[in-house]
């Protein structure tokens, strides 16, 4: 820099200095009454109420041993309260003991299983039927024929009691399916085969308009394994 | 901290922190609320006895108001008061300044890049030297300076010509 540039230079700081002294000589609004106050009863308000982002930066306060103490008695006692009702639900029964050994009469049966044509006509199941009934004895051959390892016992076949308006003796009764569950284990212990029929009862309404409701007849037979 | 200690403080300082607040907000309760805001935060930082660092006071002031700017809500608001032109007055009242230039500073002011205004408020009105002016924004020394001459420069040309000489 050349003393024609320096002398330039100071110049022009001279002359920034002198603008920065006529500007200054503005004096800038005093805030209003409010603000103080404002800010008075921010400052004796506690810390913890204070909103800001340097608040949020401020390192977290030290944790106490009674402040631990209390959060995991907080946690026990959540961990316990979620706990209570699965420890009181009964425990459900293994899955071959599950199902009933009483025939049951239910009106949402759906049939499942392969259709067997070659099983004898629905016996029509009254309230309560012991394995006497011819047709279900005349079934019973089959099914020992078609498992030659075990030996079929005495067929014991019980139906339920129908539900509500049903009382009445169906019309006509159409035999929809048959299944064969093969042989399980009652309550873990009882060989018996378990037998499907699924039933469309026909009823005539006290109206005159005809109803028509599925049945499910289960028939569980007692067997001896060889 | 609440000895009284900070009101001396306050009077010293409240005016400028004000005047540096409405260069980013236009109205003059959005700006005493960044003023309320920062002032709060960095006396609250101090320990007894010990004064607020000045460009800390500045930095938290401008992050106040950035955090008031984004608002919609305050904006809307602000708005509608600047819109009425009822609190657009930077200076205080006195008969030894023509009321018409005060008037046209304050317009070439706010003519200005944000970056060049902020840069001479501090240093004309707030009197802080550019190595604190750096430290309240975050900036470069010679950088501020530079924006500082440049912007004190573009003020001077925007003023209108019965306005030039000195106050």
């Amino acid at each position: 820099m050349n003393r024609f540039e320096n002398d330039r230079a100071e110049q022009g700081a001279e002359a920034t200095e002198g603008m920065i002294l006529d500007f200054a000589r503005l004096r800038p609004a005093v805030p209003s009454v409010a603000l103080r106050e404002r800010i008075a009863a921010d400052l004796a308000a506690p810390k913890s109420t204070e909103p800001t982002s340097l608040a949020r930066s401020l390192t977290p306060p030290p944790r106490s041993f009674a402040w631990l103490a209390e959060r995991l008695l907080w946690a026990a006692g959540g961990a316990i309260a979620a706990a209570v009702p699965l420890l009181l639900q009964p425990r459900p029964l293994p899955a071959d003991t599950n199902r009933p050994a009483v025939a049951g009469d239910q009106a949402e049966a759906v049939p499942r299983g392969a259709r067997a044509p070659d099983m004898p006509a629905a016996a029509p199941s009254p309230p309560v039927i012991v394995a006497a009934e011819p047709q279900v004895a005349a079934a019973e051959p089959q099914v020992s024929a078609a498992e030659p390892q075990v030996a079929a016992a005495e067929p014991q076949v019980i139906a339920a009691e129908p539900q509500g308006a049903a009382v009445q003796e169906p019309m006509a009764e159409e035999s929809l399916a048959w299944s064969d569950d093969g042989v399980q284990f009652i309550d873990g212990q009882i060989p018996a085969r378990v037998i499907r029929h699924w039933v469309l009862e026909r009823f005539s309404g006290a109206d005159g308009v005809g109803l028509v409701r599925p049945r499910e007849d289960v028939f569980v037979v007692p067997v001896a394994l060889r | 901290m609440d000895d009284p200690a900070w009101h001396a403080w306050y009077d010293r300082h409240a005016a400028r922190l004000l005047l540096y607040a409405r260069q980013w907000l236009p109205d003059r309760a959005s700006a005493e609320d960044a003023v309320q805001g920062g002032f709060v935060k960095v006396w609250r930082r101090c320990r007894s006895g010990e004064m607020p660092d000045v460009p800390l006071l500045y930095a938290a002031v401008r992050s106040e108001a950035l955090d008031l700017l984004k608002s919609q809500a305050r904006r809307r608001a602000r708005e509608d008061r600047v819109a009425d032109g009822s609190d657009r007055d930077w200076w205080e009242d006195d008969p030894l300044v023509s009321q018409e230039r005060a008037a046209a500073v304050q317009g070439a002011l706010e003519a200005l890049p944000i970056q060049q205004r902020e840069a001479i408020v501090l240093r004309v009105w707030s009197g802080l030297s550019f190595p604190d002016i750096a430290r309240a924004l975050g900036e470069n020394e010679n950088t501020v300076a530079a924006r500082c001459r440049r912007g004190l420069a573009a003020l001077e040309k925007r003023l209108p010509e019965g306005c030039r000489e000195p106050l």
